[in-house]
């Protein structure tokens, strides 16, 4: 049990196959039981105005997922990392802002956006998977398609962990940015792609 | 006359047929397209004023790409003459394409409302509430009248966000302390000296002090547009049920579950926006005005004539009937008029005749020309009402990707150059308000007036106490003046909002409460449009429908009229229009020349540009930016 709320945000981009990973992991998982203080959203819009939501939310951890073309890992890696809290580059900041106004949705836009007004918990992981298709249409790609239970599980594990334990191995996110650094990185814990199928 | 240069003609009766003895009324032959050294060497207006004795001009190309703090991928290319100082050529190049009407083909046509809805990532609801309009008139169908009500308030919430955003993200910046000290460093001295003439009303005591304000992530007129973004999206979501990209604009109405509690709280939103109103417009007035006063040159900034066109938007309920039979009439009971201005004088507020004098031309695009040249006959050759219409009317349109000839004689952008009575036509808040006020068609209340000259705008006491705000109709259409437009068009857009919510709680009291009405999909062929605005001012969707499916869909977007490229007459869209004869004031020379005052020029109209499904569809390369404004293009 957890005194505040847990948020599960998918962030994904409609109707690209892979990159829409974040909305339509969530859709999949949300009829699932999830422990009390768990709740799942959609995050799929424009930086600022996940921004706003989360300053809503009396928020004691944050868990995204989400599909980011990083192309440093196989298609159907799964990456998951703590998110660094310090002070993005204002610049950088910015520019993505202003990308962000816009309508863009990016994960990346999102994370910097929120690191600098504070708006993430302390406790910010993040779970995102290196998208194979990223052509126009519905569902994923058969290699990512067989990630959906891992992160599952994985995310399972994010929100039934207890504060300040960091999950069970070591994972920071870059010093600058919300880029993970490239793999293989003994900051980031990585889940190789592997056979299409189910997961065990 | 309404046209000059298509071949319509009216009988006396007011109905409009095409002129007699013409065997391809719509027929052209392209003019060549010249570079400004070709001109010049022609002697050629335009092209006027260098002495040749002095031998050839001092030219040097200046491209920007991207632009940036626009909405998606947009890039200029200029030529400035570094001794005039000014720019002497442009060329706008929307460098995405977007692919919607490829999509919509063959699906059902209410599939448009959602798909199209992504087509904006900064207005959220307008391309589903256009898609609707679309529908419920293919459908034939009328929402009732608090159905109506609601759709107008989303649209009054989805403005504030847009008009904030812009002011305070986008444009504002150009104003700031971080970047006139880089490009006018000589102003910041005497903006400090400069008492601000509104500082009672925004707390501003001198210009300095707003330039400060505008400064990227720290000013605090640049951090309270962020926050109002807040306040807008809870207004959508009142309406709206979600926002961004509502689900619950259908043909018919809205889907949306409202009570009093949701206008209550829709009110207690809306009251901010009055003060924030009363401060916006003192802030812009103050800028803009010192701007202006210390160098009237910068009136030439973004200056073009004043041709202007809008689709017009917020339906009076009791008027609003859906059909295309009544759309003038309907249309000129909108609260914001449609209309058309040429060199300023209003020519027309009819749908039907701002409807057929549109055509879409590819000859610098990257399409496939349809008409062949306008020797093709369209499928439609007259509107539902037997109005011409040309082979390049939307109704009659094809989207035929095709990326060759890349090269500013040839083609050079995925942006169509849309034309009315063969005019390039400029759209935006400024125009929204300049129709309205030459119009005259507002109803009696007790918000807003037109007065000839411009709009009387009082905004309701909230904290700050009530204010009467006038915008007047400016003398020149520049960059300044989009801006303050912009910013007065957020005391309009209140204004509005606070009588639809007036006529909201009068229908909620008399007990007629629904918002929507029930339909079947005919199977039937059906043509049909949808007319409303974005943000940034005309928006249309046409739709051409049979056997209960799409056939044709096609959306025409503001920046696809202000970011065109020049059309088969060799004429510029708006942005190069808008470019050609801007001074480059900033003090800086050579190669440390910023072009502050060209993208001035450009961030003025609030470009949209594509960032979304975008397809290649030789490649299927889909980029990474995803979700955002789409508006321009395909």
């Amino acid at each position: 049990m957890h005194a505040g709320v847990i948020l599960v945000g998918g962030i994904g981009l409609p109707w690209l196959r892979d990159l829409d990973y974040g909305t339509q992991w969530i859709e999949r998982v949300r009829n699932e039981e999830w422990p009390e203080g768990v709740l799942l959203e959609d995050l799929s819009y424009a930086a600022h105005r996940v921004l706003h939501r989360l300053q809503e939310l009396d928020l004691t951890r944050v868990v995204l997922v989400g599909a980011m073309p990083r192309d440093i890992d196989p298609p159907g890696t799964i990456r998951r990392y703590r998110l660094d809290l310090s002070q993005p580059p204002v610049a950088e900041v910015h520019d993505r802002l202003s990308e962000a106004v816009m309508g863009i949705i990016d994960l990346d836009h999102t994370l910097v956006v929120c690191r600098h007004w504070g708006g993430f918990p302390a406790d910010t992981v993040i779970v995102e998977v290196e998208p194979e298709d990223r052509e126009f249409g519905l569902g994923f790609s058969d290699t990512v398609e067989g990630t959906v239970a891992m992160v599952a599980t994985i995310v399972r594990r994010e929100v039934q962990r207890p504060a300040d334990v960091d999950s069970d191995a070591p994972m920071t996110s870059p010093p600058n940015g919300a880029m993970p650094p490239p793999s293989p990185s003994p900051n980031a814990l990585l889940f190789p792609a592997r056979p299409t199928g189910p997961v065990s | 006359m309404c046209f000059k240069n298509l071949p319509i003609e009216f009988d006396n009766g007011g109905n409009a047929r095409l002129k007699e003895g013409w065997k391809d009324p719509y027929a052209f032959s392209p003019t060549p397209s010249r570079s400004y050294l070709e001109k010049l060497a022609a002697g050629a207006a335009g092209a006027a004023g260098h002495d040749h004795a002095k031998g050839p001009p001092s030219l040097r190309d200046w491209s920007i790409d991207p632009v940036t703090r626009v909405a998606g991928a947009l890039a200029i290319h200029t030529v400035l003459d570094l001794e005039k100082r000014t720019a002497v050529e442009a060329h706008s190049l929307a460098m995405l394409f977007r692919g919607y009407e490829i999509i919509l083909k063959g699906r059902d046509p209410r599939d448009a409302i959602d798909i199209s809805s992504r087509a904006c990532g900064v207005c959220g609801g307008v391309h589903s509430t256009v898609s609707s309009l679309a529908i419920e008139q293919a459908f034939g169908i009328i929402p009732p009248p608090l159905g109506i009500t609601v759709r107008n308030l989303g649209e009054v919430a989805e403005m504030f966000y847009d008009h904030p955003l812009h002011l305070g993200l986008l444009a504002g910046p150009d104003y700031s302390t971080a970047i006139v000290s880089v490009t006018n460093p000589e102003l910041i001295p005497i903006a400090e000296r400069t008492p601000a003439k509104h500082s009672r009303v925004h707390g501003f005591s001198t210009i300095k002090d707003i330039m400060d304000g505008f400064n990227p992530l720290e000013g605090k007129i640049y951090l309270e547009a962020i926050e109002q973004t807040r306040t807008a999206r809870i207004m959508c979501t009142l309406m709206y049920g979600k926002y961004p990209h509502p689900s619950t604009l259908v043909p018919g109405g809205v889907s949306t579950t409202v009570s009093t509690t949701t206008f209550n709280e829709y009110y207690s939103n809306l009251g901010k926006i009055f003060d924030y109103a009363k401060r916006l417009c003192g802030i812009w007035d103050d800028i803009l005005d010192f701007f202006l006063e210390v160098n009237p040159a910068y009136a030439l900034v973004g200056d073009r004539p004043a041709n202007l066109i809008q689709t017009g938007i917020w339906d009076d309920p009791t008027a609003y009937d859906a059909t295309f039979k009544n759309c003038d009439a309907w249309g000129n009971r909108r609260y914001s008029s449609p209309g058309v201005i040429l060199d300023g004088k209003l020519v027309t507020t009819d749908l039907t005749r701002i409807n057929m004098g549109i055509e879409e031309f590819v000859t610098h695009s990257f399409y496939e020309d349809w008409a062949e040249n306008g020797m093709k006959r369209g499928r439609f050759p007259t509107d539902p009402l037997g109005n011409p219409l040309s082979p390049y009317h939307m109704w009659n349109k094809e989207t035929i990707p095709r990326a060759e000839g890349k090269n500013f004689k040839e083609k050079y952008s995925w942006d169509t150059a849309p034309r009315w009575d063969r005019i390039a036509m400029e759209s935006g808040v400024v125009g929204r308000m300049w129709t309205t006020a030459l119009a005259g068609h507002l109803p009696d209340n007790p918000f807003i007036s037109s007065t000839g000259d411009g709009l009387r705008i009082v905004m309701p006491r909230y904290e700050m106490p009530e204010m009467e705000l006038f915008w007047k109709i400016p003398e020149r259409l520049n960059a300044f003046e989009r801006n303050r437009g912009r910013a007065y068009g957020v005391a309009f857009t209140a204004a509005i909002g606070m009588i639809c919510l007036q006529q909201a709680f009068e229908y909620w009291r008399k007990g007629e409460t629904a918002v929507s009405t029930t339909y079947s999909i005919p199977k039937d062929e059906r043509m049909a449009v949808g007319f409303w605005e974005a943000g940034r001012g005309y928006l249309t969707h046409h739709l051409h429908m049979d056997k209960g499916r799409i056939v044709n869909y096609q959306i025409n977007t503001p920046s696809t009229w202000n970011a065109s490229p020049r059309d088969p007459f060799d004429n510029p869209g708006p942005y190069e229009e808008a470019i050609v004869g801007t001074p480059i004031l900033e003090s800086n020379s050579g190669d440390d020349i910023k072009g502050i005052d060209i993208l001035r020029a450009i961030r003025s109209f609030d470009p949209c540009m594509p960032c979304t499904t975008h397809i290649d569809t030789g490649h299927g390369i889909i980029t990474r930016e995803v979700n955002s404004c789409g508006c321009t293009l395909e």
